[in-house]
């Protein structure tokens, strides 16, 4: 693949005495919306923390942009271009919105994807409303968008979304695909991780199918309208 | 001569001013108790110790060196704190993660072995450290005669709980201590140094508990135990406002020492037991304390 800016090589991952990941392979290209796929479960949220260096166990080799960062503290990968976004959202209690937009620091700022503030503002403007509300005051939607928001302002160019659509209404699931369709017209490459399949169908380049620790298939988007039976065995739909 | 319920109100009065006192010095040792437990989970016995520690520094700081009490005021605290930095790295950050029994029984054991080295070096005897010159005499208000070294212990602690209070509630720094005392592994996933961030936390700790034990100094006799004898209140102090919370510490601090005082007052067998009934109904009412969170 040309171009690639992430990947797995043979990734295992351990929750305590847990064998969770067994043997992760895959490659993200520059610019790429790639999606994970699979039924609860499956790793594909525990992908992207290995990626992130939060689990507590992990082997393989992981690059960012050709770099070796296995090794490489949690604290540090930041630093290599990623943006995470938890599935719980992590939105601080004890900070107000502005202070959780305004908390992760400004990794990278000659990267060219740093979005300003007034951006940000401009993409979700009920963040600049709530600006001094405690961020779990904030709805599910509005925290969902600080929790987009605040890596939006580092500089990372390489975006792990875990289950961003999860809980919301419909209206407010709409916007979410809207500012991922903007982001990846801006080269931002995103991995997310989706439950809700309409969600994800139309946004993501490539779908890689994930069971038991693995990724065990992988769907173009071209090739999605004929393989839509096996993707429903997949999900168990 | 005035009286007030009963006593007599310059007695009163002398007594809310000593339970003011020992109220800075709760709010200034439950401060920095409370912010490690936050950031690091560890309950730290040895806190108490570091208070007895600043006191002792800044006597060897007088004694074989000829520092005085400003000196100390500066060096100390940098000094406790570069120790406190040398345990979180080379022991205390071996059992993150494990029960909070093992921190505990941790710093018991380095409570054990730096009051050991402290008796070994300046003995058993309480030793006297005098009250600078510069802070000697009295304040008269008209009602009252206030020792000038009290107010200004009362000055300096709650000067420093505040410049500490804004630090963390409001200021870039602060906001990212408090996000990483609710999720650590998410901060660092965000490019924040949280190993080096609960070191230094750790080391201001230890260094606010020693410029305490400067503060402390002039106005006891320095025994090895004296830590011992305050650590206890002040984890009742904690538990009252509420594990982890800074306004909590302090406030509880203050107040449960102006309440000491008072039961001084009107009823002294109680003086030392007040603030673990206290306590005890916090927690029976809310058990996370007045102004921590569930």
């Amino acid at each position: 693949m040309a171009g690639v800016i992430l990947s797995l090589n043979d990734v295992n991952g351990w929750y305590g005495e847990s064998h969770v990941l067994h043997g992760v392979n895959l490659e993200v290209a520059r610019g790429e919306v790639v999606s994970l796929i699979g039924r609860n479960g499956a790793g594909r949220t525990t992908i992207l923390r290995a990626i992130m260096g939060l689990l507590e166990r992990r082997n393989g080799r992981i690059e960012i942009k050709g770099r070796d960062m296995s090794a490489v503290a949690a604290h540090k990968l930041a630093m290599a271009g990623l943006g995470y976004c938890p599935e719980e959202r992590g939105i601080f209690s004890t900070l107000s919105c502005e202070e959780n937009l305004l908390l992760p620091p400004v990794t990278r700022r000659d990267s060219g994807m740093r979005v300003s503030l007034s951006e940000i503002y401009e993409m979700f403007p009920n963040l600049a409303e709530r600006a001094k509300s405690p961020g779990t005051r904030l709805s599910g939607g509005e925290q969902q968008m600080l929790a987009i928001a605040r890596i939006l302002r580092t500089g990372a160019d390489i975006l792990l979304l875990d289950e961003i659509s999860e809980g919301l209404a419909p209206v407010i699931v709409q916007t979410l695909a809207r500012v991922i369709r903007e982001l990846k017209s801006r080269g931002f490459t995103i991995v997310m991780v989706e439950q809700n399949f309409r969600f994800a169908a139309p946004l993501a380049d490539r779908f890689l199918v994930i069971e038991h620790g693995r990724v065990v298939d992988v769907v173009q988007q071209s090739e999605l309208a004929h393989r839509m039976d096996e993707i429903h065995r997949f999900l168990g739909v | 001569m005035t009286e007030i319920f009963g006593v007599p109100a310059q007695v009163l009065y002398g007594q809310l001013l000593l339970g003011l006192v020992n109220g800075s010095f709760y709010a200034l040792l439950s401060l920095g108790l409370s912010v490690i437990f936050g950031l690091l989970n560890i309950v730290n016995f040895a806190h108490g110790t570091m208070y007895m520690l600043g006191a002792f520094l800044a006597y060897a700081l007088l004694m074989p060196l000829g520092l005085g009490y400003w000196w100390a005021f500066i060096l100390v605290p940098l000094v406790a704190g570069g120790i406190g930095i040398i345990i979180e790295r080379t022991i205390l950050h071996r059992i993150y993660g494990l029960d909070n029994i093992y921190g505990l029984l941790v710093t018991f054991g380095l409570t054990m072995v730096i009051e050991g080295l402290v008796r070994v070096y300046f003995g058993v005897s309480g030793l006297r450290y005098p009250v600078p010159a510069s802070l000697s005499g009295m304040l008269d208000l008209g009602f009252m005669r206030l020792p000038v070294y009290r107010v200004w212990v009362i000055v300096a602690a709650l000067g420093l709980c505040l410049v500490t209070w804004l630090v963390i509630e409001r200021t870039r720094l602060g906001a990212t201590l408090r996000a990483g005392t609710e999720n650590p592994k998410l901060v660092q996933a965000f490019g924040v140094n949280v190993p080096l961030l609960v070191t230094l936390v750790f080391g201001w700790g230890v260094g606010l508990a020693a410029l305490a034990g400067v503060l402390a100094a002039p106005l006891m006799q320095l025994t090895p135990q004296i830590g011992h004898s305050i650590i206890i209140t002040v984890f009742g102090v904690v538990v009252i406002g509420g594990m982890g919370s800074i306004l909590g510490s302090i406030l509880s601090g203050l107040t449960l020492g102006v309440l000491e005082g008072v039961a001084k007052v009107y009823y002294p067998e109680a003086s030392s037991t007040v603030i673990f009934v206290v306590m005890i109904l916090v927690l029976l009412v809310r058990p996370h304390g007045l102004f921590g969170k569930q």
